[in-house]
């Protein structure tokens, strides 16, 4: 009977190594510390679709006013830019690979100037270096925690000569919510498909990692406990 | 009895153990990503491979966009002859994959964007290709365009920095619309044979 409950209490401690339970007096060395002065920072994936794309331009009125549609250049109506966003579309957000997908809502702009056009690989199809900032919006429940980026990359026509995509990437500018303080910085990779003239369906994905705030030290020196601790004689 | 009782404890232990530390029980379904009412379900896709024959070819033929001659060039790469491929769909597991893309780029000194190395290039590139994904004894397939820039690297390596554009495809992705970032990373050439390994990695989203 004996035998029996030891060998029962081995099996046990074994699947639970396994498993990554660690011994309650085992030292502490799955928490795997973090180097000194390194922030720990974490994968994000993000992904959505759009049904609602537009572009827009800089028109000119009587020669001198100008409806400006684009949000990085003004009066210049060699500005173009595209709108998209999750209305009506969808979003999904991830933090580490590992965690449930959270529903995201999205916004983005992208400006480029045609001045800047440059010959794809398959000409005549151009391509252009473009600009932008964007919002990830990341729902938690009945919180919503957002993320606002920049964004640069290069913006090209596909060699059918119907679709764009932008391959780019962002730098985390401002955040909200568990996000405030947030830095962080990753690839946007944004496919337009131009079938429709009037609403422009498009895929957008975010790859990339963020940084939490890094405490402020506090002003106060830090009590040492061991200052009254008279250092043991042999 | 008792023996049984503590089996029983034991069993339910090592069960909530398992869970508590991540491990997953081996039947349970992988999580379905919530989505907003009105889209059209998107899912994560992941693939990678590898290349030892990508081939460069600046003989001003053969290559599928080509419209000035004098400055065409583009690199030719896929899984045959000893490549390999994997294709990830969501949660799911890793299937084979076979691929193959060609890469266009026009290298008229007016098209090339300089780099801080004197002699490391950017340039426009544009591109098609084919994915195989081997699921059991079926093939899906997808085609993709994709558009980007491919880079001299200062020790004369080679990187294509893209996103795609999903175009069509066959069996499971008939009707599936995707885009996400691709690249590509070319090894310096250290043979004679003229061929250059390289991976290729595309992350990215798939709707059906």
């Amino acid at each position: 009977m004996l035998n029996r409950i030891k060998l029962l209490l081995s099996i046990t401690g074994l699947f639970l190594l396994t498993v990554g339970v660690n011994p309650a007096l085992a030292k502490a060395k799955a928490a795997q510390p973090t180097p000194t002065g390194v922030q720990t920072s974490y994968a994000m994936e993000a992904l959505g679709t759009s049904i609602d794309g537009y572009w827009a331009t800089d028109t000119a009125s009587w020669d001198w006013m100008y409806t400006n549609g684009c949000s990085f250049c003004t009066g210049d109506p060699s500005c173009n830019c595209f709108y998209s966003d999750s209305t009506g579309g969808s979003g999904l957000f991830q933090v580490n690979a590992i965690n449930q997908y959270t529903t995201m809502v999205w916004t983005q702009e992208l400006d480029y100037t045609t001045y800047s056009a440059i010959l794809s690989g398959s000409p005549p199809d151009a391509c252009y270096a473009a600009s932008g900032e964007g919002q990830m919006e990341d729902i938690q429940g009945s919180t919503a925690n957002s993320l606002q980026y920049s964004t640069t990359g290069l913006l090209c026509v596909t060699p059918d000569g119907q679709n764009q995509t932008y391959t780019g990437s962002y730098v985390i500018t401002g955040g909200t919510g568990l996000y405030e303080n947030y830095q962080g910085s990753g690839n946007i990779g944004h496919a337009i498909y131009g079938r429709l003239p009037s609403q422009v369906i498009s895929q957008i994905q975010y790859t990339g990692n963020y940084v939490p705030p890094i405490p402020t030290p506090s002003s106060e020196p830090t009590p040492s406990p061991w200052t009254d601790v008279a250092t043991p004689t042999p | 009895m008792k023996v049984r009782s503590k089996v029983a404890a034991g069993t339910i232990a090592m069960a909530l153990a398992a869970m508590i530390s991540g491990g997953r029980p081996a039947l349970a379904q992988s999580s379905k990503p919530s989505i907003l009412a009105s889209a059209p379900p998107t899912y994560l896709i992941a693939a990678r491979g590898f290349s030892v024959d990508g081939s460069f070819n600046n003989t001003l033929s053969g290559c599928s966009f080509c419209t000035n001659l004098s400055y065409c060039g583009c690199f030719t790469t896929d899984a045959d002859n000893g490549g390999s491929g994997f294709f990830q769909f969501s949660n799911s597991a890793q299937t084979p994959l076979t691929w193959t893309i060609e890469l266009d780029y026009n290298s008229d000194p007016a098209n090339e964007i300089l780099t801080t190395d004197s002699d490391a290039i950017c340039i426009p590139t544009s591109g098609f290709g084919t994915g195989s994904e081997l699921s059991g004894r079926k093939v899906n397939t997808f085609d993709f365009e994709t558009t980007g820039l491919i880079c001299d690297t200062a020790n004369n390596f080679g990187t294509f920095t893209g996103s795609y554009i999903m175009d069509g495809g066959t069996g499971n992705y008939s009707n599936a619309t995707g885009s996400g970032s691709l690249t590509i990373g070319i090894a310096a050439n250290e043979s004679e044979t003229g061929l250059f390994e390289n991976q290729i990695q595309f992350t990215g989203n798939l709707a059906q």
